[in-house]
């Protein structure tokens, strides 16, 4: 496997402007799914970018060949489903050329834990060798399965498998990839020390928000914007008196920043919920709006083309010669919604890019005095978000 | 505008098709992922439903075992089936001994019509979500409800006929999708006194916030109870003027029960979080969105596609029907002078001001401003109907 030619991890999420659209899958951050038979990688998928009910999952067959699924949300993806005879030489494109790894894992297999490690322990050490800034994340998955005492039990014992596996795995077997002395215990020591630390676990379930808040933070380990937009969002929620702030990738419902303040799984299925649940609703409507547009005014038509959620749009990349920003109506008011519950809290959201959209949570008598305020500094925030998303890309 | 109407009605259906699940999920705030937890239930269970403040429904839940039916066939007929407003008989499409279902089927329908000849009856057939994946054109259901229909005929055919039957219809269901919400909204829509009252009232509201359509929910159970303009079920030729001109045909029609379903589903997410929904606003592609509740039992959603029109628009009068809207369900003698109400003949109206010329009444006040209006609301018109 030869990796002189790779582009080095940091720099596969920026496009330079040369790049073309042909070249759409280098710009793509890769992400390879990765877990046993039924463990349930692609439901993991599926259910969070494709819209598919979790009522639905049972129904999946298993996975043949590779399946590629582009995503394009604040950073271009591009998810890799594998089936589950997955070997590392079917592999068409260089393993360091992925940023990220997940492994998933189901929660119910118990005995089979240490089985089921060993074949990821090998392919994780073939990507730290060609690649030490891969991330990796294990989702423990169908964690509903289980009650809470026995949830803690099994999580608790698939970091030991990993551990153990880690410790015991012949390291000679790969001096072939790597120039290190493998013979050598104190190199073996800060390899298997580095990938522990950087390894993450995830209880993930399709019933819940879990699932999603581990995407968020697969997401967010490749966002190299993030600490940028982050400052950002907590200055807003500082000075706007906002109790949370949550910047959402619309189709998907996951987080792809937030202030990072008292962020709880109740809180977490509560904006996710909303947020949902809205633009189902918004879906509804939604073509009442579209009408006038189609009769009236075409360039407002292409807009709303541009921010349509409800249909996953796979060929876009064909009818949009320009960037998002290009394309939109800058007096076309933004969606917006806010919502009141009783006895304290009011959540609103906005609309930032076709693809993201902000969610707050605040105190209603806060909202209520300072709404003019907060609607104010909101546009800052908004102009912030948008041109460091363009200035990435751009 | 009475004191409160009650109304029985039969839940019926063999053990196991589903009866009490949908009845938790409609009344009880269940999910459907709770309703395994609940068991068979044992002879008849009551429970007495607040609607809108003016109706009960007596919701009579009767276990489906043999034993329990053919005591109710007997013993417990007339208790059973006397005074019924509605009977809602549960199939479930799964059933391998649909000769046998049918058969007490048509044993119960006949002892219906002998004690309560003008009980309405909805069927509903159950589970629908685990058969769709086999039979996405749900070729079994239609063969299932012609049976049903035709045993209610055959039922019609040997009563010695005085004319008033109750009719029957017929509709696909699962706890999993909002087609439940679909059929129960149905059952409902017949039970409510002054139904024809509040849809002129909410088409009024409309009007005034120059909106496509008003809706009423019933705050409990999110159930539709009326929308403004043409009725609930109406196909596109049947809309109304304004319904035409903002485009509501292009509208889902599934949308209200959706609404129903997805409301339900964020109050029990805002529950675990002690909080409870008390309504939204919302502006998206040219649509503005409100909310509210309108009265202690119902909330109203208006939906506005004319850029021109604000939230706050609609919320001031919804604000201002509020009053009235809540006096109508129980009273009456009205504090509110109301045009609406006035020309309605099924109504004892009483007003204080109600001879005075000098106070407007509701809808007259909203005439006397299109007049001063008058150009302005035409140039509006033009601009929304455009070329």
């Amino acid at each position: 496997m030869s990796r002189s030619q790779l582009p080095s991890q940091g720099e596969s999420s920026r496009p330079r402007s040369s790049v073309g659209r042909h070249d759409d899958s280098i710009r793509r951050q890769k992400i390879l799914v990765l877990g046993w038979r039924k463990a349930g990688k692609t439901s993991c998928i599926k259910t969070v970018f494709e819209h598919v009910p979790p009522s639905e999952v049972a129904y999946f067959d298993s996975t043949q060949k590779f399946e590629k699924i582009d995503y394009d949300t604040i950073i271009p993806l591009q998810i890799w489903d594998t089936p589950s005879n997955f070997e590392l030489e079917t592999l068409d494109v260089p393993l360091s050329s992925f940023s990220t790894i997940i492994y998933v894992m189901d929660i119910q297999a118990d005995d089979s834990y240490h089985e089921a490690m060993l074949p990821f322990v090998r392919i994780l050490l073939r990507a730290y060798l060609s690649n030490p800034a891969v991330k990796f994340a294990v989702f423990i998955h169908k964690a509903e399965s289980l009650s809470e005492d026995y949830r803690g039990e099994n999580y608790a014992e698939i970091q030991r498998a990993l551990a153990e596996e880690l410790e015991d795995f012949p390291y000679t077997s790969l001096q072939q990839y790597s120039s290190l002395n493998f013979s050598d215990p104190s190199v073996t020591n800060i390899i298997i020390n580095s990938i522990q630390s950087e390894v993450r676990f995830d209880m993930t379930s399709v019933h819940d928000v879990s699932l999603r808040e581990a995407w968020s933070r697969v997401l967010q380990g490749i966002m190299e914007m993030l600490p940028s937009v982050e400052s950002l969002l907590i200055n807003f929620t500082g000075s706007s008196g906002m109790d949370n702030t949550y910047l959402f990738d619309m189709e998907s419902r996951v987080v792809v920043a937030s202030d990072n303040r008292g962020r709880n799984d109740a809180t977490m299925q509560l904006v996710t919920e909303y947020l949902d649940k809205f633009l189902q609703f918004a879906d509804l409507y939604k073509c009442l709006g579209k009408r006038k547009d189609d009769g009236e005014d075409l360039e407002n038509g292409d807009m709303s083309n541009g921010r349509d959620n409800g249909v996953p749009d796979d060929d876009e990349e064909e009818d949009e010669p320009g960037s998002w920003w290009d394309q939109e109506d800058p007096d076309a008011p933004w969606m917006t919604q806010s919502t009141k519950l009783m006895p304290n809290t009011t959540i609103a959201l906005w609309q930032f890019t076709p693809h993201l959209v902000l969610v707050i949570l605040v105190r209603t008598d806060t909202w209520q005095t300072r709404r003019g305020m907060i609607e104010y500094n909101l546009t800052f925030l908004r102009q912030g978000v948008r041109r460091i998303l363009m200035e990435v890309e751009a | 505008m009475s004191a409160t109407a009650k109304r029985k009605v039969l839940l019926m259906g063999k053990s196991g098709s589903g009866k009490t699940s949908m009845r938790s999920v409609i009344f009880q705030n269940y999910s459907a992922r709770d309703t395994r937890r609940l068991g068979a239930t044992i002879d008849v269970e009551q429970s007495a439903v607040r609607f809108l403040g003016s109706l009960v429904l007596n919701l009579w839940d009767c276990g489906g075992q043999n034993a329990f039916v053919d005591n109710y066939l007997t013993a417990q007929k007339d208790t059973i089936f006397a005074n019924v407003a509605v009977l809602i008989y549960v199939f479930d499409i799964t059933s391998t001994e649909w000769e046998n279902d049918v058969r007490y089927f048509e044993e119960i329908i006949s002892a219906l019509r002998e004690n309560s000849s003008d009980a309405g009856v909805w069927v509903l057939i159950n589970k629908m979500d685990l058969v769709d994946k086999e039979d996405p054109k749900r070729k079994k259901y239609a063969e299932r409800s012609e049976d049903i229909v035709k045993i209610d005929e055959r039922v019609r055919s040997e009563m010695s006929d005085d004319g008033r039957r109750g009719g029957l219809r017929c509709f696909p269901t699962s706890i999993w999708d909002e087609s439940l919400y679909k059929a129960w909204s149905s059952v409902i829509h017949t039970l409510i006194p002054n139904i024809n009252l509040i849809t002129a009232h909410l088409t009024y509201l409309r009007d005034i916030c120059m909106a496509v359509e008003a809706v009423a929910f019933e705050a409990e159970t999110f159930l539709v109870i009326s929308k403004s303009g043409s009725p609930l079920d109406s196909n596109e030729a049947e809309l109304d003027d304004q319904e035409t001109r903002y485009g509501a045909g292009s509208l889902s029609k599934h949308r209200f029960e959706k609404i129903s379903e997805i409301i339900k589903g964020f109050r029990k997410t805002c529950q675990r979080t002690g909080e409870s929904f008390t309504g939204f606003e919302a502006k998206f592609d040219d649509c503005t969105v409100v909310l509210e509740p309108l009265t202690q039992n119902q909330f109203v959603l208006v939906v506005a596609a004319d850029p021109i029109v604000e939230s706050a628009l609609i919320q001031y009068n919804i604000y201002h029907s509020q009053s009235h809207l809540a006096e109508f369900a129980r009273k009456s003698v009205l504090d509110r002078k109301c045009g609406i109400c006035r020309r309605n003949t099924e109504l004892k109206y009483e007003v204080k001001d109600d001879d005075d010329p000098s106070v407007l009444a509701w809808d007259e006040a909203w005439d006397r401003l299109k007049q001063v209006n008058g150009r302005l609301n035409e140039r509006i018109s033009r601009v929304e109907i455009g070329d």
